[in-house]
């Protein structure tokens, strides 16, 4: 059982909230959910934005492809956006208040959509308006719900005694979304359980919102599928990617947090500060006779402060880290350098967006990969490591941090805009795989002169201030092992070299299965090769794509250049990436010598979809070599 | 317990310092040295945060903890070391390039949140270790040695900035005068809040203007010139008068006053704001001071953290 949905609306009138309500009431009745946020770079005015997503009762829920089954719409914009994303099958809910509207009407409708619309109404000869592409629609075999809204919703209004037409205009939402569910055969109970969820528990809001609910299914009489409630034994949570990636944090036991507001990564920050002060385990007598646990969640002045005092807090001996999106990750690039110099393990999660410069801050795109390798002037070791599904950013989270603590190198969490907005209701990540590997700090009995980089050690014992009874020096500067700056010939390549020596320890201790992954048929002549937030999305094709195997690489640097090697050799490789240039073909070429058959790659600021995929992989059979993905879901 | 009582002496790195005969900052260095000893800092537990530049050397020779950072930075590391761990003893030393120029963001920000911190600003209006370009306190119309034209920027005046962005200790010393120097610090890293402390501390090499003798002419010290002077925060009703007050003295510009010119330790720290708001628990159990695991577990109760998420 799969059903793809989008809601869709102006941005900043509850379309968020709607899909609260919706993706809850869902997971409520017993399903797994798996939708993503697509919206403008603005906070309201009334640009188009949604959310598409996936029901299914089991665990992983399907990507979403590029056409859903179900689409609730809240204007006669929000039609006019998804015309091309409704096939044979799908269902359509929407105003027709607004049938008469026409692409022009909505000035918050790009310029080069309303002309590829009136385009498009001209070659097929439809009337270029809301009710014209409706029409258009059905005549192509998609289903049809049209309802005058705030007719409706007035009459409902009148019923359970509401007049003020600022309350009325909160229940399209309700409305909106009892519709949605009633199509797949909930209860208006389900609307109220997302009601509670997104809008709070008072009851007296929460029993209005029902009885509009109940109303509202009433004017359904058509059902898409029947949904029948389910008892899951999972334990199951709802949340984003930067809400999954705040948690691990938490869980890896990161105290602090630095950061400077920027899209998508702030709400990483944020969940973490909110979350300040954290409920203590029972069993942590140490903690005695707190039952809250600390931790400091600090809004820098920039974010090269931020950089900076997660690095300092990392020396004083906090486990420390920032969440950053691109324009903020290149103004870090010198600290990320000293860090590696310095000796300190510090964490920066980027939430990679679509670049260059400001680019579009709320979209999609994986371009940081090279540029996360290289980071920063000078040579010097450092770890870049990728998630790509909200089960990976949060465990991924505490894995981060141990290596951060345990290599003494600054650590880059590669995760993206994708992820930051995936609202997902699934299984809670196996708690027990949360394992903090913590190095204990040296304890001289009394006061000492220390080196902070002996020279007989790849990793110097750990040293905090205040802690250790260790006086040391660190140094930005080239230095000797006692941390003075040096630039004898013979010292400098003993130092470089101890550096730069981490990378092999790295690569040795870091297990394999943590480097990458293999999914299909071992033997499979064709290997789609992936990283980061297009994982969900080429797992869900390779259902489909028999005899094609998919190499996930997550360890982007020290790149795993053995293993890529070894499991690429042989086979036709055709590498899927968010990016324009193919990044990772790049990495695997320079780092592994790998050629790749072909790349397919989507740089429009929409994420990869498991249609896509499938249409990449059919031109590559049809031997096309670069392959550009322009869909728009 | 017993307590060791410190000398000077003690807190000399192995290496001489390396800057030029006659430089400024062996004063500042002395004074340091004096007012860690004055003040018995525990090494172990000091530890003293520079950027870039001549004088952000200095902690290369001084026996502390240390770090020697990036560029323009150095605050928002001490920051970092302070927050995480508010037991220690944090002070930041730099040159006007390094804390007004390419630092001078920092420096604004963290006047406004009043850690308990001190900075150290060793200024001779130049950039020594590139060999004599204009710093950002050099006045307009000057011109040093190493620049083509005179100096067509104005000046910064760092006691004014520090007192507008916040810093609750401001003070002013001269380099050659070491005792007065030495008071000014130690009474700078007693104080609870964001200190700051100028020193002028003339470049022998490249600032043929601003020289010992040019500041010689200049300085006074604000309580021989005016008995009376005291410039603490004794009530809150007090603050502006003591603001003006300082105020007046900040932009003379013939002569130099030197001293403290604003005291007010009623303003809350920022680990008192932080512990009232966020965390109670913040100065006993800092971030860098608490277990986070046992056995490998972590002491956060994820289930309970997650609880309003949890279907």
């Amino acid at each position: 059982m799969k059903i793809s949905f989008l809601i869709g609306g102006p941005q900043g009138r509850g379309v968020e909230t709607a899909s609260f309500m919706f993706i809850y009431g869902l997971g409520a009745a017993g399903y797994y959910v798996f939708a993503r946020r697509e919206f403008w770079s603005n906070i309201a005015g009334g640009r188009h934005s949604y959310v598409v997503g996936t029901v299914s009762e089991s665990w992983p829920a399907p990507a979403p492809g590029n056409s859903v089954d179900l689409a609730l719409t809240f204007d006669g914009h929000a039609v006019l956006e998804h015309v091309f994303h409704l096939r044979r099958g799908s269902f359509l809910v929407y105003n027709t208040e607004e049938e008469n509207k026409t692409p022009d009407n909505y000035s918050m409708m790009s310029k080069a959509l309303a002309e590829r619309l009136k385009t498009f109404a001209k070659d097929h000869g439809i009337e270029p308006t809301v009710g014209g592409f409706v029409k258009y629609l059905r005549d192509n075999g998609v289903e049809v719900l049209g309802l005058p809204y705030n007719k409706h919703i007035t009459e409902i209004g009148r019923r359970i005694g509401v007049t003020s037409p600022v309350m009325l205009a909160r229940f399209v939402n309700t409305f909106v979304v009892a519709l949605g569910l009633g199509l797949l055969g909930l209860g208006e109970e389900y609307v109220a359980r997302g009601v509670e969820f997104a809008l709070g528990k008072k009851a007296d809001v929460i029993e209005q919102n029902r009885r509009v609910a109940a109303e509202a299914m009433k004017l359904v009489s058509q059902r898409i599928t029947t949904l029948v409630p389910r008892k899951v034994e999972v334990r199951r949570v709802f949340w984003n990617g930067n809400e999954a990636s705040g948690y691990g944090k938490i869980a890896a036991g990161i105290r602090f947090v630095s950061y400077y507001p920027i899209t998508p990564a702030t709400d990483d920050a944020m969940t973490f500060e909110r979350s300040i002060p954290f409920p203590a385990a029972r069993d942590a007598p140490e903690l005695a006779p707190m039952e809250r646990i600390g931790a400091v969640a600090f809004q820098a002045e920039d974010e090269l402060g931020a950089i900076a005092v997660a690095t300092g807090a990392a020396i004083a001996g906090a486990r420390a880290a920032t969440a950053t999106s691109g324009p903020g990750f290149s103004l870090m690039a010198e600290a990320l350098s000293m860090a590696g110099m310095m000796e300190v393990g510090v964490v920066v999660t980027l939430w990679m967006r679509a670049g260059p410069s400001t680019g579009q801050a709320t979209r999609q795109a994986q371009q940081e990969l090279l540029p996360s390798i290289f980071i920063g002037h000078g040579e010097y070791p450092k770890i870049v490591y990728a998630s790509g599904d909200l089960e990976e950013v949060f465990l991924d989270s505490v894995k981060v941090a141990n290596w951060a603590e345990r290599y003494r190198v600054p650590v880059i969490h590669l995760v993206d805009k994708n992820l930051s907005n995936t609202f997902a209701v699934m299984p809670l990540p196996d708690l027990n795989k949360v394992k903090i590997e913590a190095v204990k700090p040296v304890v001289y009995p009394e006061e000492r002169e220390v080196e902070a980089y002996p020279l007989d050690s790849v990793v110097a014992p750990r040293l905090l201030p205040g802690v250790s009874n260790a006086v040391f020096h660190l140094n930005s500067l080239e230095h000797d092992p006692e941390g003075d700056p040096e630039e004898d010939p013979v010292v400098v390549t003993k130092m470089f070299e101890k550096r730069m020596a981490k990378l092999r320890l790295i690569e040795e201790e870091i297990p394999a299965e943590d480097k990458a992954m293999y999914f299909g048929p071992p033997d499979a002549e064709t290997v789609i090769v992936g990283w980061g937030s297009t994982k969900p999305a080429i797992l869900t094709a390779l259902n489909e794509l028999k005899d094609v195997g998919f190499l996930y690489v997550k360890m982007l640097y020290p790149f795993p250049s053995d293993l890529v090697r070894k499991a690429l050799s042989g086979r036709r490789t055709v590498f899927i990436e968010n990016n324009y240039f193919a990044q990772l073909a790049m990495a695997a070429r320079m780092f592994a010598g790998v050629e790749p058959t072909a790349v397919a790659t989507k740089f429009n600021g929409r994420p990869v979809t498991s249609d896509d995929v499938l249409d990449a992989f059919r031109r590559f059979k049809a031997g096309e070599k670069i392959i550009k993905i322009e869909t728009d879901l | 317990m017993q307590v060791v009582k410190r000398t000077a002496a003690d807190y000399r790195w192995v290496r001489p310092p390396e800057w030029c005969p006659g430089c400024g900052h062996f004063g500042v260095l002395q004074a340091l040295y004096n007012a860690f000893a004055e003040l018995n800092l525990d090494p172990a537990r000091t530890v003293l945060v520079s950027g870039i530049g001549c004088s952000s050397r200095l902690p290369h020779f001084v026996k502390t903890i240390s770090v020697h950072a990036i560029h323009g930075r150095a605050i928002p590391y001490a920051m970092g070391i302070k927050m995480a761990n508010p037991s220690l003893e944090v002070v930041v030393v730099g040159g006007d390039g390094d804390l007004m120029a390419i630092g001078g963001n920092h420096l604004l920000h963290m006047g406004r949140r009043n850690i308990d911190m001190t900075v150290i600003l060793m200024d001779n209006s130049v950039y020594g270790l590139t060999r004599g370009q204009a710093g950002p306190t050099l006045p307009a119309g000057l011109k040093v040695k190493a620049i083509p034209k005179a100096n067509p920027q104005s000046e910064i005046n760092p006691l004014l900035l520090a007192l507008t962005a916040g810093f609750t200790f401001i003070a002013r010393g001269y380099s050659y005068d070491i005792k007065y120097t030495t008071k000014l610090i130690v009474e700078a890293i007693r104080h609870k809040g964001s200190a700051f402390v100028q020193i002028y501390s003339p470049c022998v090499t490249y600032n043929n203007i601003m020289t010992r003798e040019w500041y010689e002419k200049r300085v006074y010290k604000l309580e021989e010139a005016d008995p009376t002077w005291d410039p603490v925060v004794h009530d809150e009703k007090e603050v502006d008068l003591k603001i003006r007050k300082a105020l007046d003295k900040i932009v003379e510009r013939d002569k130099l006053p030197l001293g403290i010119f604003y005291k007010n330790e009623l303003v809350p720290t920022f680990e008192e704001r932080y512990e009232a708001l966020y965390d109670p628990y913040y100065r006993k159990m800092p971030p860098a001071l608490q277990p986070i695991e046992r056995e490998g577990r972590p002491v956060v109760d994820i289930e309970k953290l997650l609880a309003d998420r949890l279907l």
